[in-house]
């Protein structure tokens, strides 16, 4: 036993003192966290809509008071008056304005007869966010035009009142578990993957090999190494990423206990790949070459950026393979809606059989010769 | 008791064949040479009896365990100190030699004490807390020395210990290596393309040569060995054609050849023989521009068994000299 705990050792005062390993596998994340968090995560802002008015009747002017006030409240769109359309459309090609609602000559007097009054939205659909926005925004404004004054005693239509249960998630709250997985999968290529297999490129693992050290000793050792290192970084991203996005409450003893948990289990989970991945690999490229490709394959499907629900099925079924799926699901639960394990009991015991399957398989890959 | 026997080991890769049924014995306390070019299958050899390769067939003993079924007990016994220097550079001098201790199971009473004096015997105790980084290429062999010599071993390996060296970290090492060997009853196995290192460290040395044994014995002897207990090279200045049939001629000359203007001539008489050279050129009226009369050296031992010149064969470019690939030497 004393073997695998020299191995150990060696692992760990050599990562101790190249500070720049463990800064470089923090910073990717962190970055990603920033930058994603808060690129994705904001309302859009300060769109122009053109408005065309040829009807200049008392419900016009009601239509374009309201979207007036858009501007000096959510600030989704100021609005820009045109005499004729033909000049709107054109701005509108043009790039000028991204839409241009239209009010006809006779919306006002359909209003009164109640004869299905109709406004035109033309839009620059190139942007779907943008588009999706300027629609939604309009049809929360119709809603407010519609609301009679004073309101009836019993509602004419039916109608949804929404209650969220947990407070509003900022996005970049919501990638948080994405960015702990991504710094524990960091660490692994890093202080795992490329390690391993430049320390056998340059012969450090014929230094073992000569010694009474037993397979069973090396394997643990190389691992539980590896494991050691992708824990303290999934940690202090958990921490930093934490107190990054605002998490409430962030050191709440029994969550860190939780959390800790699911990061131990990640962490192996993804050094049992890195090893089944490299236990054969003698060239120092392959890790580096497979970092980028690892990083999207299983990054991206596993929901840490966009709801598996909108994915075609094949990115489903690499989704449910995918072992960070099993990690960001029980971040997410643990971070977002502070539950217990019972929650991500499913998850934990995926990754426990994927790191089963994948260290067998490793083992049984591993040579104690050149 | 032989510290290593080995009986026809072959190796193959796929159809090139390293090894090619090589056998020797060596004795306890012996220090035994592996003398070859590059690709000659010396590293091989050597990654066979430390484990490190398992052989095509044939056996082996090491400090009396079978190389294959004992492969564990053999590995308790032998220190290998490979080719490439593989210290770890961000550990210190120490923390190499404490963590291979560890390794080899060294118990924690002696550690402390082992490794305090195998610093000093490899003249290292200065700089023992320092990173392995900032030492010279001649001081992190000495580490790799001290580290292979921590599981105080019975049979300690080395793969081309001074390859890379400079000349005067070259006799260091020389030096330091001697000095060990005198203090304990170690048997060593070196590897070497250098004929003065074969020449000044080893008891016996075995010729190696496209994975066979071409010749085994002492230095003296394999010197003695050859024909012709001289070599002289000299050059002239506008030498006839058939001077290299002149030269033949002359009395107690075995052997010459001749390459870029230079004859080198075998003779069992060097001073007679010199004396003869000059009356030869004066008699043909041809300038001689460089003379010199040398004992047989290994390289001549080596040209004698191969058919080459073993400085020649280190020019050639080492086709599979990669750190990326294990079959080596």
């Amino acid at each position: 036993m004393h073997r695998l705990w020299a191995i150990i050792e060696r692992e760990l005062r050599r990562f101790r003192r190249n500070p720049t390993m463990i800064v470089l596998s923090l910073l990717l994340p962190i970055i990603q966290l920033c930058i994603l968090g808060y690129a994705f995560g904001g309302n859009v802002k300060d769109l122009k809509v053109g408005i065309v008015d040829q009807d200049h009747g008392l419900q016009a002017v009601r239509v374009r008071e309201l979207a007036g006030a858009v501007r000096a409240g959510a600030r989704t769109f100021e609005t820009v008056d045109y005499a004729d359309s033909g000049r709107a459309l054109t701005d509108l090609r043009n790039g000028r304005i991204q839409a241009v609602l239209v009010i006809p000559p006779d919306f006002s007097r359909r209003v009164h007869q109640r004869n299905e009054p109709r406004l035109a939205l033309i839009e620059d659909n190139t942007d779907s966010f943008v588009s999706a926005t300027i629609v939604a925004q309009f049809n929360s404004l119709l809603s407010a035009f519609h609301i009679p004054v004073p309101p009836p005693r019993i509602a004419a239509q039916a109608s949804l009142e929404v209650v969220e249960i947990y407070p509003y998630v900022p996005y970049v709250q919501y990638l948080l578990p994405g960015s702990i997985v991504m710094s524990i999968f960091t660490m692994v290529m890093i202080g795992g993957g490329i390690n391993f297999v430049d320390d056998k490129a340059h012969g450090l693992h014929e230094g073992y090999l000569v010694t009474p050290v037993t397979r069973f000793e090396l394997i643990a050792g190389f691992n539980t190494a590896g494991t050691i290192k992708a824990v303290v970084a999934g940690a202090a991203l958990v921490v930093v990423g934490s107190l990054i996005a605002g998490v409430p409450n962030p050191f709440d003893p029994l969550r860190l206990l939780r959390l800790g948990v699911v990061v131990l289990v990640t962490a192996f989970a993804l050094i049992s790949l890195m090893f089944l991945l490299m236990v054969r690999t003698s060239n120092p490229m392959v890790p580096r070459a497979m970092f980028g490709v690892l990083s999207t394959v299983l990054y991206f499907p596993s929901g840490a950026v966009y709801p598996q629900q909108g994915f075609p099925a094949w990115l489903r079924a690499i989704a449910v393979l995918d072992p960070f799926t099993y990690s960001v699901h029980a971040l997410r639960s643990l971070l977002l809606k502070n539950t217990g394990f019972v929650a991500i009991s499913g998850d934990l015991l995926y990754l426990i059989l994927f790191s089963a399957v994948a260290m067998t398989a490793a083992t049984l890959l591993f040579k104690r010769t050149l | 008791m032989n510290a290593i026997e080995v009986r026809n080991i072959v190796k193959h890769f796929g159809q090139f064949v390293a090894v090619n049924g090589v056998s020797f014995d060596v004795a306890a306390g012996e220090i035994f040479g592996l003398l070859g070019p590059n690709g000659a299958g010396k590293s091989t050899l050597i990654r066979i009896l430390t484990t490190l390769l398992p052989p095509t067939s044939g056996s082996a003993t090491i400090a009396g365990f079978d190389i294959v079924s004992q492969s564990h007990e053999v590995r308790s016994s032998i220190g290998v100190i490979p080719q490439a220097m593989t210290s770890d550079l961000d550990l210190s001098v120490h923390e190499n030699l404490l963590i291979f201790a560890k390794l080899y199971g060294v118990p924690r009473a002696v550690r402390a004490g082992l490794i305090h004096d195998l610093l000093e015997a490899v003249e290292l105790l200065q700089w023992a807390d320092k990173p392995v980084k900032l030492l010279s290429g001649g001081m992190r062999r000495r580490v790799e020395i001290a580290r292979g010599l921590v599981s105080q071993p019975r049979v300690l390996f080395l793969d081309e210990p001074t390859t890379g060296l400079d000349p005067v970290s070259r006799v260091a090492v020389w030096e330091m290596l001697q000095r060990i060997k005198s203090r304990s009853e170690l048997t060593v196995l070196l590897t070497t393309h250098y004929m003065d290192e074969a020449d000044r460290l080893c008891d016996r040395i075995a010729i190696v040569d496209h994975g066979e044994l071409k010749a085994l014995d002492s230095p003296m002897k394999l010197k003695a060995s050859v024909a012709g207990t001289n070599v002289i090279e000299v050059s002239f200045a506008t030498p006839p054609p058939t001077w290299a049939l002149t030269l033949r001629a002359l009395p107690e000359v075995d052997d010459v050849t001749s390459e870029d203007g230079v004859f080198r001539i075998r003779s069992r008489n060097g001073p007679g023989t010199t004396m003869k050279i000059m009356e030869a050129a004066s008699g043909a009226q041809v300038s001689v521009l460089s003379l010199a009369v040398q004992s047989t050296t290994l390289d001549d031992v080596f040209m004698h068994c191969t058919g080459r010149a073993l400085r020649d064969e280190l020019q050639k470019p080492d086709a599979i000299e990669s750190p990326f690939l294990v079959r080596r030497g």
